[in-house]
């Protein structure tokens, strides 16, 4: 608890347009360094529009968002992106790259509007591949792997960014077991060696994998954010899903399961309001 | 640091023998269009007669030379401007021609003829002017319409306006005096460059050179450009803005060449689509590669024109043929991913 917050969010309202409903209203909370963060809530809670109020894509109505402890305005874009990198959820490429040409575009960040990659960016994406274990994908195109290479090398591109914080926009949603597990401990090394891990997903077994903390979001609202252990219990994610789940430890491990046994409706109800 | 593989320093050395081997032939397709003519007979100039020939040495001077930059300019003027199009519309099948950029500036040199008179200056700024237009109408009716993806919806868009654009360029002819106006509107649209002359080509070359110079610089950007929005955005860059730059120079150069040309098809979507295949998509590479290929393309196809026939075939009528037949060849066998 020593260490400040690297992201923090206070406040913070947001809507597309003045008109339209608030996508996100009132989010407040903070995340500190080294540590795999996950927002978790169903489709369209508002998760996608939180990464890219952090990323400075989109700027709050109401609320600020902190970087290493100024507003996110005050960092610029060009130094931001030296802050905070994305990996989209999916990204449609439509030329054949190849892995390697891909990956290096991470380095943009550090180079000068007309500088062209050296010899060091070329040496860090080689390392990045080689971390990832994935440098026998170099020469292969883009458009030819598969969709769980694709977000190996989507990674990799933001890895190559080096960056304090890693945003990930629903990085397990369209992974097999095997390459969900890859992902999933990535990402745990890349918060051990010090990177600042924030992704989103729907899936609770990916939150319960890894996360250090928990944000649980419901029709853009927070119900609940915190340490795992304190957040991650049956009726928190039964409220935030709106339909009855039940956590259970199996070993280390916690397991979500859908409860058929109860009726729906009663968590259905619930606003989130209610249970602030 | 890390040994990089092998592999790739030799992919790298691969591309610089590549890059040589393009110069060179440049220089020697520059050389061999010197020499092809029709004059003292069909095809043939030997260069053992140029010094004692004061006609031939005219000949060559004042109408060959001009012609042949104005074709290397031309082509890798459209090849690179195709290019960055493709790049920052993210759609490998646009070029300038489906954008409606130039019909725009075919509309914009006749009117120009009509109304503004046949200042050089005047008629380039006219083309630029509507290339732009004809752009911006492309792009933002793409963004209105109600059907299929977004590559097919800028094509859709872009044949909307050029069709748009040669109706107006059709009433601008009806309206013309066939004597004096028509006869020169009627050279834009078969596309062309017979009449080049010197002060013809040394009108488009400062916004050309400076075009291309000033895309080459930034082709790193133009990768970055060819992500999604969010990507490029969180990779720095500040996606608008550079596109709008990086497209303004396409358009200034298109318009320029089609000033000095008329409209010459197929330049800038088959060029690109060569450089990607003898290169890839990498805009370090494929871009330069366009320019070289697209200069050496023109040439080829305006050498034809020229000497094919006693007459003149129109260029755009070349570039077009051989251009779709290439077309047809890349697209049956291709990698590129083109979701409709």
């Amino acid at each position: 608890m020593s260490t400040p917050p690297v992201v923090e969010l206070h406040n913070v309202t947001f809507a597309y347009t003045p008109k339209a409903a608030n996508v996100l209203s009132g989010v407040s909370f903070a995340i500190s360094s080294g540590t795999v963060n996950v927002v978790l809530g169903p489709n369209g809670a508002g998760k996608s529009t939180l990464l890219h109020l952090i990323l400075g894509r989109y700027t709050p109505q109401e609320g600020v968002v902190r970087v290493l402890g100024s507003p996110i305005r005050e960092h610029g874009r060009a130094h931001l992106s030296r802050l905070i990198s994305l990996v989209p959820q999916r990204e449609y490429v439509p030329f054949d790259f190849t892995v390697f040409d891909y990956v290096i575009l991470g380095r943009t960040p550090h180079l000068s509007y007309l500088q062209l990659p050296g010899p060091e960016d070329r040496h860090a994406a080689w390392q990045t591949l080689q971390r990832l274990g994935i440098e026998e994908l170099w020469n292969r195109r883009v458009t030819e792997i598969s969709g769980g290479e694709l977000q190996l090398v989507l990674i990799a591109r933001a890895v190559v960014q080096n960056t304090a914080v890693l945003l990930l926009d629903e990085p397990t949603a369209h992974l097999d077991p095997a390459n969900k597990m890859r992902v999933l401990s990535i990402l745990r090394a890349l918060a051990h060696q010090g990177t600042t891990v924030l992704f989103t997903t729907h899936d609770p077994e990916s939150a319960a994998m890894i996360a250090d903390q928990v944000i649980l979001l419901r029709q853009g609202r927070i119900l609940r954010w915190g340490p795992l252990a304190e957040v991650f219990t049956t009726e928190n994610l039964s409220r935030t899903y709106g339909i009855p789940l039940r956590v259970i430890r199996v070993g280390a491990h916690q397991v979500v399961i859908m409860d058929m046994d109860e009726p729906a409706q009663e968590h259905g109800t619930l606003t989130p309001e209610s249970n602030l | 640091m890390t040994r990089l593989p092998p592999v790739m320093i030799q992919r790298e050395q691969r591309f610089r023998r590549l890059y040589t081997g393009l110069f060179v032939a440049l220089a020697f397709l520059i050389g061999l269009s010197i020499l092809l003519g029709r004059y003292p007979r069909p095809f043939w100039l030997s260069p053992a007669r140029l010094p004692g020939d004061p006609l031939a040495i005219q000949l060559v001077w004042a109408l060959r030379l001009p012609r042949i930059l104005a074709a290397v300019l031309l082509g890798a003027s459209l090849a690179a401007s195709g290019f960055v199009l493709q790049m920052v519309f993210r759609n490998p099948l646009v070029e300038p021609g489906f954008l409606g950029v130039s019909q725009g500036a075919a509309f914009g040199a006749a009117f120009a003829i009509l109304y503004l008179g046949t200042s050089v200056i005047v008629i380039q700024v006219s083309a630029t002017v509507f290339a732009l237009i004809g752009l911006i109408l492309s792009y933002t009716l793409a963004r209105h319409l109600h059907y299929g993806g977004w590559i097919l919806r800028m094509i859709l868009a872009g044949i909307a306006v050029s069709a748009l654009f040669a109706a107006g360029v059709g009433m601008l002819k009806y309206l013309a005096d066939p004597l004096t106006q028509l006869p020169e509107i009627t050279f834009w649209l078969l596309g062309g460059l017979w009449s080049t002359r010197w002060p013809n080509v040394l009108a488009i070359l400062p916004v050309t050179w400076l075009s291309l110079t000033l895309l080459y610089l930034t082709r790193w950007r133009l990768n970055v450009l060819a992500l999604e929005e969010t990507t490029a955005f969180s990779l720095g860059a500040a996606p608008d803005r550079e596109r709008a730059i990086v497209i303004f120079l396409a358009v200034i150069a298109t318009a320029a060449v089609v000033s000095l040309a008329g409209i010459i098809g197929w330049v800038g979507l088959i060029v690109p689509h060569t450089a990607r295949r003898l290169f890839s998509p990498d805009a370090r590479h494929a871009l330069p590669a366009s320019v070289l290929l697209g200069g050496m393309f023109t040439l080829v196809c305006d050498d034809l024109a020229r000497t094919l026939t006693a007459g003149e075939i129109p260029l755009g009528i070349i570039t077009s043929l051989l251009g779709a037949l290439a077309f047809i060849l890349l697209m049956t066998t291709q990698r590129e991913q083109v979701k409709p």
